[in-house]
């Protein structure tokens, strides 16, 4: 890897060194930088923010007011733990709401980007595989779908979706005692929102890459043979698609977070006072003013963020790599 | 590559160039320039109900009174003087001869009583004002149903061209305020003509065809003229249903139209205030001109007012502090508390004439929506009592708010209008606060149920607000309460429509008297949203309608709204305070509640350049 | 090719209406209106008010407002700002979101590829990672956080003659939003450069003519970036539609009276006219676009066959 100049054109097309005929793809895995350190520090955060669940849902320092020493306002951060972060206009810890922010923002991206990708792969295939009008309808509708604004449908869905979904739950009466039914519907209704979305691209992506795998000739030898369509299509086709819908699947995970983030950006985010760091970080902008900079508001939020969404990009585009080291599929 | 480069580099000094080129005819700065409250939202007097928006009116157009730039008292604009009868029902108005139009036209009694007028046939916000004057309520329910009364039995008349009576069902003492209030100022017919959009359009295309026959151009012609026109117009080869349609309208002097909001731009709006509107480019700017036709133009004292429209709160503040802005109406509290313990003197603060509070659903029953209809708690006057005493609202005032309001038992903000004193209400007693609550069958919360508060998503003070609420009410009383946020449009759906339990709402007065708070709780108001009804305020606000005398009247109401203080269909927090950021040398606007501004006073006491004369 | 171009725009009308009736049904889904002020509006009022903007019910919208569109070319007055027909608004504030858009696309265009390609010569070098993560600025924090830290930057003394805050109109106000809102599709352009860079930077002709003895500059960028243009320019297509449109929170945040804050604004106050206009012209861009990005392919790389691609 060290070059002083580097050579174009002699290079082997391959970002990740060989390490041997034998080397499964898993392993090969953990050979590229891109990988290991973005998965690495992503694991960090993850595992941060999920072990300390218990004690930020359950103290009351990330999500009331009141117990707080309100003396404590708008104080800088402290060499203290719980203060490390700063506090926020009503005495809440920052590190604490950054970290259930946290859970709760991966929680949305995650939750959303499964929808998106169970209804993109769904449709996908579908059109793949029927082609013909069944292809050329849904391949319209998603067409249409991209013609309309995405910020316009996500607040619209929102909007129509919160009432009856409040009312479903409320009536299987699941109150605890720091979710409610009003709660728990409104996250539901946000990762119905952001998912039903964000499915269009993967829709095209896994059409695309059905109708090429099911043209390639070794496939026609497959049927040729007489191979069972269930087979040629769990062994063959499948473990095909598995690459660009890993793919793409963590690369929409971080767009679903900052879509979030815009939402609670225009206030129709998940409800106070459960924070995401999109949430925390329009707190943070709010404080912005040249009078008082309360910088921790909007700094350590903002890091995490950044670095959540930049390990999952990395993470994407080292998937990527590995998945197509000749990347023919790299068009959308 | 640099080939290719070159497109994106060209596209780049072509867009730096074409602004500089078009951006480079537009620099000159107004006498003035201020941020008004949000953007202008209408011009059009029937549909204004924003504060910016009467802000801005306040300047270009005046009525038969005016708040006086220094007291803010009505004082005589439109009219010179007025006389009232006895029995306070007839108002008899002289206007002012020199009273001109931005277009030269005199200003008429005729003027008054088509714009009044046209609140009756095209029902607005503010329509229920006019309930005060003799039958303008029966005129409009039946002009609405098709058969209208005679317009001339409405108790508003033009003795002549500069006389102008009204005749009300009940004395109202504080007449002269309403009619310095902008839906009571008057519109120039003539002006509009070219907006008028006629609800019949097929048969008035007809009569415009006769007209044009004519040489007459019916977008030019008031309604009286075309009235005047149509038996002519009749007479000619027309068909049965059309004569009858025609008889129908000379009978009833009233021809069913409306007129495109249009009208209220430049260049056709046509006004009679001390400035006038001569440009609006959609949300960036609006400019404002000295009229040359204003009757007291030697009494206005700058030349050219601009008023930006920036609907974000950084920027507003960026701007100001560069200097680019004289004046910054309204800004957030966040905001002004920074500035307050900076002790920034161009920091402005006064008492508003509004307050923040909670409004409690007083049917037995609570909404479907929550816990299905069931039992309302909040019934029982004992419970929200009990709610009522239990908030430090000291506390909020001081740490959430943090601008120095007054703490809230009443309902309506007291010292805001001179002659009127509140009762006071509930004071902050937990001891009290629990007995009550335990007497009305829920000694220490036990039972009771966790009913939702809600607000709309993009108030940050009220998110806090709630909160705080919140564990204030867990701590004193041990109930418990869901924090519910809404976007704004489904919050106020809500609160309208009575579907919540707990909201957290507030109320601004429209002109300066009780009635504008105490109306709002009548049991028939529609603005009732506690559904809160009490026979005996009801017989009191009625009481003080008939009651002729000033000072009677407001001893009546005082009973009345400290009714409102005790049963506490409403919470009340915390009495708003107004801040803004001015200038030291912007002079003629001073902080009221009403958050009145009146442009007329306005003198900028630069050292050099005062824009006088 | 004319035929599949001509077949394409015979589509647009028919595409451009359904997505008028799915907007139109979202928004009368969505409850609230747009007449609804401050407080509880009177019955009477309120029934005045729609009967005067032919909205009494979604059958006397879709009855009225649709054939102004073919007969007169107009959206119609929107229903929260009275005093201003949606063709108003739309013409005020359309070119302002274009220049700014253009601006912003240009430097997205200009640093992304430059970054992008050296991003894949130099790769996993510590150009490589650096690069990325600074331009990748853009889709790994919110935009209002980025447009808030320039208006910011703005303000510091040292600056304040130069941007003049919350203006629109001279040549130094568009350089910080155009900044802000080129971040995001900046980091598009780099990943898809830098990835389909490294396709092209192994391919037997670049070999060739490193063999031959051409420089590295000349492969990379005179024939290299000529192939590996290809993705940037399609996702140019959607990207410039919404660019161009406007952003709502640049123009929010730098107070530019674009189209973009009608996006959203519309949605708020439930302005049915206004949503619809403003969601016909970004459809309307966005067909265009993707059009002539098709047609520019073939210009690219006349090995791709349009009429193939589907959809």
């Amino acid at each position: 890897m060290s070059m002083s100049a580097p050579a174009v054109g002699y290079e082997i097309d391959q970002s990740v060194p060989l390490g041997g005929p034998s080397e499964t793809r898993f392993a090969r895995m953990f050979r590229s930088r891109r990988i290991t350190v973005g998965g690495g520090i992503l694991l960090l955060i993850i595992l941060a923010c999920l072990m300390s669940m218990f004690w930020t849902l359950s103290s009351n320092s990330a999500l009331s007011y009141g117990r707080q020493d309100p003396d404590k306002v708008r104080f800088a951060p402290q060499a203290n733990f719980v203060g490390a972060f700063g506090y926020d206009v009503l005495g809440r810890s920052i590190l604490a709401r950054c970290l259930l922010g946290g859970t709760i923002s991966l929680a949305v991206g995650v939750a959303a980007a499964t929808i998106a990708v169970v209804l993109g792969v769904t449709v996908g295939l579908i059109a793949g595989y029927a082609g013909g009008w069944v292809d050329s309808s849904l391949m319209r509708i998603v067409d249409i779908l991209y013609g309309l604004p995405y910020i316009l449908l996500v607040i619209l869905f929102k909007i129509a979706l919160e009432e009856p979904i409040t009312r479903l739950i409320g009536s299987m009466q699941n109150a605890s005692p720091s979710f409610s039914a009003g709660q728990a519907a409104n996250l539901i209704v946000m990762f119905l929102a952001i998912g039903l979305v964000s499915w269009l691209t993967m829709a095209r992506v896994v059409r695309g890459q059905v109708l090429t795998i099911r043209a390639m000739p070794y496939i026609e030898a497959c049927r040729a043979m007489g191979l069972p369509k269930a087979r040629i299509f769990i062994q063959h086709v499948l473990p095909n698609l598995v690459g660009p819908i890993t793919v793409y699947a963590t690369l929409t995970v971080p767009s679903a977070i900052l879509q979030e983030s815009f939402l609670s950006f225009l206030g129709v985010g998940v409800r106070p006072p459960l924070p995401t760091w999109g949430s925390l970080a329009s707190e943070g902008v709010l404080a912005l003013s040249p009078v008082k900079v309360y910088w921790w508001m909007l700094l350590f939020p903002c890091v995490l963020l950044m670095l959540t969404l930049l390990c999952l990009n990395f993470v994407g585009d080292g998937l990527r790599d590995l998945f197509d080291p000749k990347r023919e599929a790299a068009k959308l | 590559m640099l080939r290719l480069a070159s497109i994106p580099i060209g596209l780049m000094l072509l867009v730096l160039g074409a602004l500089f080129w078009s951006g480079s005819g537009k620099a000159r700065k107004a006498d003035f320039t201020f941020i008004n409250r949000g953007d202008i939202i209408t011009l059009d007097l029937n549909l204004m109900s924003y504060q910016q928006d009467f802000r801005l009116t306040y300047a270009i157009r005046e009525g038969l009174y005016c708040p006086d730039p220094e007291t803010y008292e009505p004082i005589p604009a439109g009219a010179e003087s007025h006389e009232v009868s006895p029995d306070g029902r007839v108002w008899t108005f002289h206007l002012r001869k020199s009273a001109k139009w931005s277009n030269g036209d005199p200003v008429t009694a005729h003027d008054y009583i088509f714009s009044w007028r046209r609140f009756f046939e095209e029902p607005g916000e503010y329509t229920y004002l006019f309930y005060y004057i003799k039958n303008a309520k029966a005129y409009e329910t039946s002009y609405t149903s098709g058969e209208p009364i005679d317009i001339r039995s409405v108790g508003m008349e033009a003795v002549d061209d500069y006389t102008f009576r009204l005749t009300l069902n009940d004395p109202v003492t504080f007449l002269l305020d309403l009619v310095a209030f902008p839906p009571f100022y008057p519109r120039n017919e003539r002006s509009m003509t070219a907006f008028r959009d006629f609800n019949d359009k097929p048969m008035m295309n007809l009569v415009g065809d006769y007209l044009a026959k004519q040489q007459k151009d019916i977008k030019k012609l008031t309604q009286a003229e075309i009235l005047a026109e149509l038996p002519g117009f009749a007479a000619q080869n027309t068909s049965a249903d059309t004569k009858a349609a025609v008889a129908k309208m000379i009978r009833y002097g009233s021809i069913k139209h409306t007129y495109l909001n249009e009208y209220t731009r430049p260049p056709n709006v046509v006004t009679n205030g001390p400035f006038m509107l001569t440009e609006w480019e959609f949300k960036r700017r609006l400019w404002l001109e000295k009229s040359p036709t204003y009757w007291d133009r030697d009494a206005v004292h700058v030349n050219t007012i601009e008023m930006v429209v920036n609907d974000n709160v950084l920027s507003q503040f960026l701007q100001y502090e560069a200097g680019t802005v004289d004046w910054l109406a309204d800004i957030t509290t966040d905001l002004a508390s920074e500035l307050r313990a900076r002790g920034r003197t161009d920091l402005r603060a006064s008492k508003a004439f509004g307050t923040a509070f909670l409004t409690l659903m007083c049917k037995p029953q609570l909404p479907k929506s929550i816990f299905n209809g069931a039992k309302n708690p909040l019934a029982d006057q004992r419970v929200r009592q009990a709610l009522a005493m239990s908030i430090d609202k000291k506390f909020i005032t001081e740490r959430v708010t943090r601008m120095g309001e007054e703490v809230a038992t009443t309902y309506f903000p007291p010292g805001t209008l001179p002659g009127f004193e509140t009762l006071p209400g509930l004071p902050f007693d937990v001891a009290k606060a629990q007995s009550l609550l335990a007497e009305a069958g829920y000694p220490k919360g036990k039972g009771f149920p966790a009913l939702p508060i809600l607000y709309n998503s993009d108030n940050p003070t009220r998110a806090r607000i709630v909160q705080v609420l919140k564990e204030q009410w867990k701590q004193n009383l041990g109930i418990d309460v869901e924090i519910e946020s809404q976007e704004l449009k489904i919050y106020r759906n809500r609160v309208t429509e009575k579907d919540y339990a707990i909201a957290m709402v507030a109320w601004y007065g429209d002109y300066p008297d009780v009635s504008t708070f105490t109306d709002k709780y009548l049991s028939t108001s529609l603005q009732n949203d506690s559904a809160w009804a009490n026979m005996q305020f009801d017989q009191l606000c009625d009481d003080a309608t008939k009651e002729a005398d000033a000072a009677k009247r407001m001893l009546i109401l005082q009973k009345a709204e400290a009714l409102i203080d005790t049963e506490v269909p409403i919470v009340p927090l915390y009495h708003y305070v107004n801040c803004s950021m001015r200038r030291d040398y912007v002079k003629g606007i001073k902080e009221n509640p009403r958050n009145l501004t009146v442009f007329k006073g306005l003198r900028l006491d630069k050292a050099g350049s005062n824009g006088a004369n | 090719m004319p035929r599949v171009i001509l077949y394409r725009l015979l589509q647009l009308p028919i595409i451009l209406a359904v997505i008028y009736l799915l907007t139109f049904l979202l928004a009368w889904v969505a409850p609230g209106d747009p007449f609804s002020g401050e407080r509880a509006i009177d019955p009477v009022v309120l029934q005045t008010l729609r009967e005067k903007y032919n909205a009494t019910s979604p059958l006397s919208f879709l009855s009225s407002y649709p054939l102004r569109i073919i007969t007169e070319g107009s959206f119609g007055p929107s229903l929260f700002y009275k005093e201003w027909s949606v063709n108003d608004i739309i013409k005020a504030s359309l070119p302002v979101s274009i220049t700014l858009g253009l601006f912003a696309l240009a430097i997205a265009v200009l640093v992304g590829v430059g970054v992008g390609t050296l991003a894949a010569v130099y790769r996993d070098g510590a150009f490589d990672w650096a690069s990325l993560s600074i331009s990748l600025i853009g889709i790994s924090l919110p935009s209002f956080v980025t447009a808030a830290l320039l208006l910011l930057l703005s303000s510091v003394p040292a600056m304040q003659g130069v941007f003049a805050v919350g203006s629109w109109g001279r040549p130094a106000d568009v350089i910080l939003p155009g900044l802000a809102l080129s971040l995001a599709p900046m980091a598009y352009i780099v990943r898809l450069t830098r990835a389909s860079m490294l396709d092209v930077l192994g391919s037997d002709f670049v070999r060739t003519a490193r063999a031959k003895g051409l420089s590295r500059n000349i492969v990379v960028w005179k024939h290299c970036l000529k192939n590996a243009f290809v993705p940037v320019l399609s996702y140019l297509g959607p990207a410039a539609a919404v660019t161009l449109t406007g952003s709502f929170v640049v123009e929010k945040v730098f107070n530019i009276p674009g189209l973009g804050q009608h996006f959203v604004n519309s949605v708020q106050s439930r302005d049915q006219t206004l949503l619809l206009g403003v969601v016909m012209v970004y459809s309307l861009f966005l067909l265009v676009f993707n059009l002539l990005v098709d047609i520019a392919y073939v210009l690219v790389d006349p090995r791709i066959d349009i009429s193939a691609k589907g959809s």
